[in-house]
């Protein structure tokens, strides 16, 4: 079970007269139960590959492998691999458009043809698992808060219960509380149903915090693909092409600067403190 | 699919044509379009014909540009092509088993379609070599005049513009909806009309309410800027004719006073 992304290359046209390559050969691999973030800056081609991985968007060059079957082939199951493949698109609250939540959060899990028990369990156990009070299942999705929202519409992608779960910035614009409760709540589900999870971010603390790998987009190639703790080693790559390495991280490089000789290579606060502490005794 | 849209779309280029004043370009084309329904016959057409192909050559925008602006209405025409030539009655050429094709029928079509192909690629002509802004300014000049009459011209010219200006946003609203909607396992194209038409409402309410949260942010940044209306205000260009307008003002008296004497002669 894995997904091999082969040689994708993919453009659009700009105006229109000109084409744009926002990809540009990319070729990687992703096993089961992975947790893998995906940085870049804007415009590097992030929420394109996200979508390619969904079959949404048709690369204009490359194939794409799931569980060893190319999903452009002419009778490939688009369907069968969105039921499996779920996306979280930026702003996700954009898509909401039913008249209550719980019956938003349906949707998806409706259009897999289950049976209405199946469905609505599965509709619980989502908002349930985003943490939303049961006060505002029958409430209108347009009057909740742009959190609410958010984990509303997230809640409707993992009411299908996807194998493969892509979110695309499912953070952002969120104060940093309504974040930290997103991230945990996805990290959970993660550990809770064994699935594979990509996250696109901008922010490295984040990306530090919670996934095993990461890629490094930069203009639409796939430039790194490591390790958290080799990615974030990189400094001064990353800082090359408008990324930052973990606020922690530069910490320990400035304390490195200062004259104080400890580790560089940490990407999370714990370790910094354990690295401190043992620089100090 | 959606980005075949091309109504209110520039072209981006450097010619002639792009740089003629809008004015003169809306005169032409409200000429031209009246002439092709005011005067139907073969030397009109020829004449209208050349004028289109020399205006196409100078303006150098790709065909391929302008055969897409056909393609949203392209059954629309087959059908109505269809209709009017198999409801006609008159001389009969002949029969196809229980449909007849009259000599009517076929004269009819064929100014059906020449005036709507043309209509359609003269006004994209002037879109897509005239910004909407400059178009826009062209419109409020013209109709200036009914100011007088207490007709609020800045104000609807002012809206004509960001109506065309949301075009491209909408549509690219659109597109990310529908993404969103199938990758929640959506099936656009199946079922009875019934079901396709309910279909549309996971597309529609999600786009109307993002229309109104757009239109409420445009609202709110204009007036923090001021906008008050077209009571005093002042332009950044403003529209002067020169030698090569005066000049396309005179091709378009001199082709549609010839096709009129022509229409009269026969
Ligand atoms: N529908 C589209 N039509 C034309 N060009 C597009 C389209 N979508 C994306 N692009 C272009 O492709 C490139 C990559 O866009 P993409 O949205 O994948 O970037 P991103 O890494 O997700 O950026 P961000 O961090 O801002 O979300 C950009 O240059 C963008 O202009
Ligand atoms: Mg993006």
């Amino acid at each position: 079970m894995s997904i091999i992304l082969d040689k994708i290359s993919c453009k659009y046209e700009t105006d229109m007269i000109n084409e744009h390559y926002a990809l540009k050969c990319i070729t990687a691999k992703i096993e089961d139960g992975e947790f893998i973030g995906v940085i870049g800056h804007t415009g590097s081609g992030k929420s394109t590959l996200m979508q390619i991985l969904n079959g949404l968007v048709v690369p204009s060059g490359g194939s794409v492998y799931y569980n060893g079957e190319d999903i452009h082939e002419k009778n490939y199951n688009l369907y069968k691999l969105r039921s499996e493949v779920g996306m979280v698109f930026q702003y996700p609250e954009h898509q909401l458009f039913e008249t209550t939540v719980f019956r938003d959060v349906c949707f998806g899990p409706k259009n897999l043809g289950w049976s209405k028990k199946e469905i609505e369990l599965s509709a619980f156990e989502a908002l349930f698992q985003m943490g939303i009070e049961s006060e505002l299942y029958y409430q209108s999705p347009f009057d909740l808060s742009g959190g609410q929202k958010r984990r509303v519409a997230i809640a409707g992608v993992l009411a299908m219960k996807p194998k493969v779960l892509i979110l695309d910035e499912p953070a952002v614009g969120l104060d940093p509380m309504g974040k930290r409760n997103i991230l945990d709540k996805i990290a959970e589900i993660k550990a809770e149903r064994n699935c594979t999870v990509i996250l696109v971010s901008h922010s490295m603390d984040d990306i530090a915090d919670y996934v095993n790998r990461v890629w490094v987009l930069d203009d639409g190639k796939l430039i790194i693909d490591a390790s958290v703790k080799e990615v974030f080693s990189h400094k001064r790559d990353l800082e090359e092409i408008g990324l930052a390495v973990p606020q922690i991280t530069s910490i320990m490089h400035m304390l490195k600067d200062k004259g104080l000789v400890v580790n560089t290579n940490v990407t999370t606060i714990d370790e910094a403190k354990m690295e401190i502490l043992r620089k100090l005794r | 699919m959606l980005r075949d849209i091309t109504i209110g779309q520039y072209y981006p280029a450097d010619s002639i044509i792009h740089r003629l004043d809008p004015r003169v370009k809306l005169f032409f084309v409200f000429i031209y379009v009246l002439s092709l329904f005011m005067f139907g016959n073969l030397v009109s057409y020829c004449l209208a014909t050349i004028l289109l192909v020399v205006a196409i050559y100078y303006a150098k925008i790709p065909v391929k540009f302008l055969i897409r602006g056909f393609k949203p209405i392209f059954v629309l025409l087959i059908f109505t092509t269809f209709m009017k030539l198999f409801i006609t009655d008159g001389t009969v050429w002949f029969k196809l088993w229980k449909f007849t094709i009259t000599k009517e029928g076929v004269i009819d079509v064929i100014h059906i379609l020449v005036r709507i192909l043309y209509l359609i690629i003269a006004s994209s002509l002037l879109t897509y070599t005239t910004t909407p802004t400059r178009l826009t300014d062209a419109l409020e000049q013209v109709f200036k005049p009914l100011n007088k009459l207490k007709v609020p011209v800045h104000e609807l010219t002012m809206m004509m513009s960001i109506a065309l200006r949301f075009i491209p946003i909408l549509v690219e609203e659109t597109d990310k909806i529908m993404k969103a909607q199938s990758s929640r396992c959506m099936n656009f194209s199946s079922g009875n009309i019934l079901k396709r038409i309910k279909n549309l409402v996971p597309i529609l309410i999600p786009l109307f309410v993002a229309a109104l949260r757009r239109a409420d942010d445009l609202a709110l940044a204009m007036e923090s800027r001021c906008y008050q209306g077209g009571e005093g205000r002042t332009k950044m260009r403003i529209l002067k004719y020169k030698r090569q307008d005066f000049f396309v003002y005179i091709l378009l008296a001199i082709y549609f006073v010839f096709s009129l004497i022509i229409h009269l002669l026969l």
